[in-house]
């Protein structure tokens, strides 16, 4: 009987390994294109529920007459993302990390080099070389790797953004959101957030650990003692550094601010800043956006500012691991760089799209109501004053017909800001580089320090009181059992 | 091949799940508990690393400290309502158990939302961290208590407490040395459906603790996660198997002599 429950067995298993490969494999043959991005990153249309990933295997269809089936998948942070790809190598084409991910993956030989085709500026069809802002580019060119190459080589940008904070503007003073001492200052103890995520709180600690220096660096600049490039350099220096003695300090730090805020949240601060629970939410830029949108229309008006002394700008890009189908995979960053794709995504996602051009400047003056300089000329000197001067010319670098990139507007630290920060913004924020190994160790251990709570005394008083009654249980079933055998004894006499 | 059909066949799919599922699991956090990250090789290096830290003992501690007290308010809350159920005459009283059980058919995290918001209102949420972690266990791991202790109370022999009371007992003492001892498998059986996942359900101390409270399966996630140390993670999963694998033994080991087989049959 047990033999024939095992072949029993045996054979279903089989069933399993032997038709699942097959399945999968059939389905390579014709043409598919795996992505893995992060979730809620892509267009989707709300009537239909058709992605942006889906619309392109009909523009692919139209282009080259080809069939293909394009499977979306999400993740929730590149430590999954990468977790994945490590246990199944192969099983995606594109994917969508943030930039330390992709320095390390680029490290760690994971990823194949975008083709010269696609990186040819001369065919109009390469709509992200074409499209993509020179900020981003000279950002991709000008971080080498170690085999000579540069990002560039490897990832193809698709959002970016910087963090700061979120603030409502009506408990928060303008000077005291301007530098991170406010998350450490007694004056809004319970009012702001530290995100759950050990890179962008290691990453705040920093700053704060560090303030004086860096605000030294920022007068500096100011005073036309540095340039623009040897600042943004020495700013990237100080917010990358994790020797034993910093990671130290930012330990220390943290622990202080932990006594200080309202909490640690990755989600649930946009929602507490309508609802009013917290002032202060250290957040991503996208989500910024999203929650000043979502906030407006409750009614409650909420800010954005990035810190003097300078903050963290990361961004998104698009890497093909080894073994992806680069032919699709390149045909759909290309697809996506459009600057009606780019300008869909951005309303839907919330985050800034690395694709410039007129036509992402136009969608941005219209959807934040700015002016133009060519408007701007013509207004009274009485609206004019009003008005503040925005350039964008580092971003927006590629304007036809030598258009200003300078904008006017009289909205300020709202979405306009935290999607298209301003340039000194840009020049005092760091990218933050990914921690190796040995690294990564030190600041897991500051980062249980800090999440680990105090034991307070009644778990100790708990524990002890049941280890005692189970001590004395046991003795007094020992003495219960031996006066009864003496009692029985005695009776037995 | 003629297939004869066999009660025995009745097995396999389950037999399947347990090798799938339980099994072969199993066997990967062994494997990742008992080796070194880097080289692969046997090492009891991860168990070191987390009995060396004194953070990690301490949040071990914690967590044992607010199951043990999460397990204790629902015990002491979830008796008494089985107890006047199971007792009572009430025709419909599939109605109030059901009443009892409605929570668990509401999804969880909209619950300790629920609550957090109502903490919120009382000015409870960001000054008694800790309290509100365990007020949300008890919340959401009440119903487990009361399922188990209701389904052996009602099949309590009531001949027995009859014959107690004909003997002259008085009903504090029948309670004490029938009804309690008789109701011993539920009570057992509740604690184990308490005490480990509260040990582990990091939603509720995140989303009521604020962050403030780390149990120690926050430290099992983040060390899937953003740490990417799977040997540690799993080294901590197998200690908390460990202690719960003791525990059963030590409570076994009571039964054996308060019930004799009755309780046995539990496990």
């Amino acid at each position: 009987m047990m033999k024939k429950i095992l072949t029993f067995a045996i054979a279903f298993i089989l069933a399993f390994v032997v038709i699942a490969p097959n399945t999968t494999f059939a389905v390579a043959q014709q043409d598919v294109l795996r992505i893995y991005s992060w979730e809620d990153y892509i267009y989707t249309d709300e009537d239909t529920g058709k992605t942006l990933a889906d619309e392109f295997a009909d523009w692919y269809k139209a282009k080259t007459g080809k069939t293909i089936r394009v499977e979306y998948s999400t993740f929730g942070t590149n430590e999954i993302m990468y977790n994945e790809l490590k246990i199944s190598p192969g099983s995606y084409d594109l994917i969508c990390p943030s930039e330390y991910m992709i320095q390390k993956m680029i490290n760690e030989d994971m990823l194949v080099e975008y083709s010269a085709e696609f990186l040819d500026e001369s065919n109009p069809e390469n709509h992200y070389v074409n499209n993509v802002s020179g900020y981003i580019k000279n950002l991709f060119e000008s971080h080498k790797t170690s085999n000579g190459k540069s990002w560039a080589n490897y990832a193809a940008g698709y959002m970016w953004g910087t963090m700061g904070f979120i603030y409502n503007p009506q408990k928060v003073s303008e000077e005291d959101i301007a530098h991170w001492e406010v998350v450490w200052d007694e004056s809004y103890k319970n009012q702001s957030t530290l995100k759950d995520s050990v890179r962008d709180t290691y990453f705040m600690g920093l700053a704060y650990v560090y303030s004086d220096e860096l605000t030294a660096l920022a007068t500096q600049f100011k005073n036309n003692q540095l340039d623009a490039q040897e600042y943004n350099a020495q700013v990237n220096a100080i917010l990358n550094r994790t020797d034993d003695d910093t990671i130290e300090k930012v330990e220390q730090a943290l622990i202080d601010a932990k006594k200080n805020v309202f909490g640690f949240e990755v989600d649930s601060g946009k929602n507490d800043m309508i609802t009013g629970k917290i002032n202060i939410n250290f957040a991503w830029s996208g989500d910024a956006v999203y929650a000043i949108d979502e906030a407006e229309e409750q009614e409650v008006y909420l800010n954005y500012s990035v810190p003097q002394e300078g903050s963290n700008i990361f961004f998104d890009g698009w890497v093909m691991p080894k073994g992806a189908n680069t032919t699709l995979a390149e045909a759909f960053v290309n697809y996506i760089s459009m600057p009606e794709n780019a300008c869909a995504n951005m309303d839907y996602v919330g985050y800034t799209s690395v694709i410039a051009g007129d036509e992402v400047f136009d969608r941005m003056v219209d959807y934040f109501e700015l002016t133009t300089a060519q408007d701007y000329a013509s207004l009274s000197d009485d609206e004019k004053a009003d008005l503040v001067a925005v350039d964008l010319s580092y971003f927006f670098d590629d304007l036809t017909d030598d258009r200003d990139a300078t904008v006017y507007t009289d909205v300020i630290g709202r979405q306009f800001y935290a999607q298209y920060p301003d340039l000194d913004t840009i020049n005092r924020c760091a990218i933050m580089n990914y921690f190796d190994n040995e690294t990564n160790e030190k600041i897991s251990i500051l980062w249980e320090n800090v999440k680990g709570t105090e034991l307070p005394i009644w778990v100790l008083v708990l524990l002890g009181a049941l280890v005692v009654v189970y001590v004395g249980q046991i003795i007094a079933k020992k003495i219960y059992k031996r006066n009864r055998a003496k009692y029985i004894a005695n009776t037995k006499k | 091949m003629k297939m004869h059909f066999n009660r025995k066949h009745l097995v396999i799919p389950y037999g399947l799940f347990l090798v799938l599922f339980v099994i072969i699991p199993l066997g990967f956090i062994v494997y990742y508990a008992f080796t070194n990250g880097s080289t692969g090789s046997f090492s009891l290096a991860n168990f070191i690393k987390f009995f060396a830290s004194p953070t990690s003992l301490s949040t071990l501690l914690l967590s044992i400290g607010v199951a043990l007290l999460t397990t204790a308010v629902c015990l002491l809350i979830a008796y008494p309502i089985a107890y006047i159920l199971a007792r009572s005459k009430f025709k419909k009283k599939s109605v109030l158990l059901m009443l009892f059980v409605l929570p668990m058919w509401i999804n969880f995290v909209l619950r300790i939302n629920a609550l957090r918001e109502f903490l919120d209102l009382i000015g409870l949420l960001d000054q008694a961290h800790l309290f509100n972690t365990i007020l949300g266990m008890v919340y959401d791991f009440l119903p487990f208590m009361i399922l188990p202790l209701y389904t052996t109370l009602i099949k309590l022999d009531k001949s027995m407490l009859e014959a107690s009371a004909d003997l002259g007992s008085h009903p504090v003492s029948t309670f004490a040395k029938v009804t309690l001892p008789l109701s011993m498998p539920g009570i057992v059986s509740g604690i184990t459906m308490v005490f480990m996942p509260t040990m582990t359900n990091y939603v509720i101390s995140d989303t009521l603790g604020l962050g403030h409270v780390t149990i120690i399966g926050k430290f099992i996630e983040e060390c899937f996660g953003a740490r990417s140390d799977w040997h540690l993670g799993s080294a901590i999963a197998l200690v908390l198997l460990m202690i719960i694998f003791v525990s059963m033994l030590v409570s076994g080991g009571f039964k054996e002599e308060d019930n004799g087989s009755r309780g046995a049959g539990l496990w």
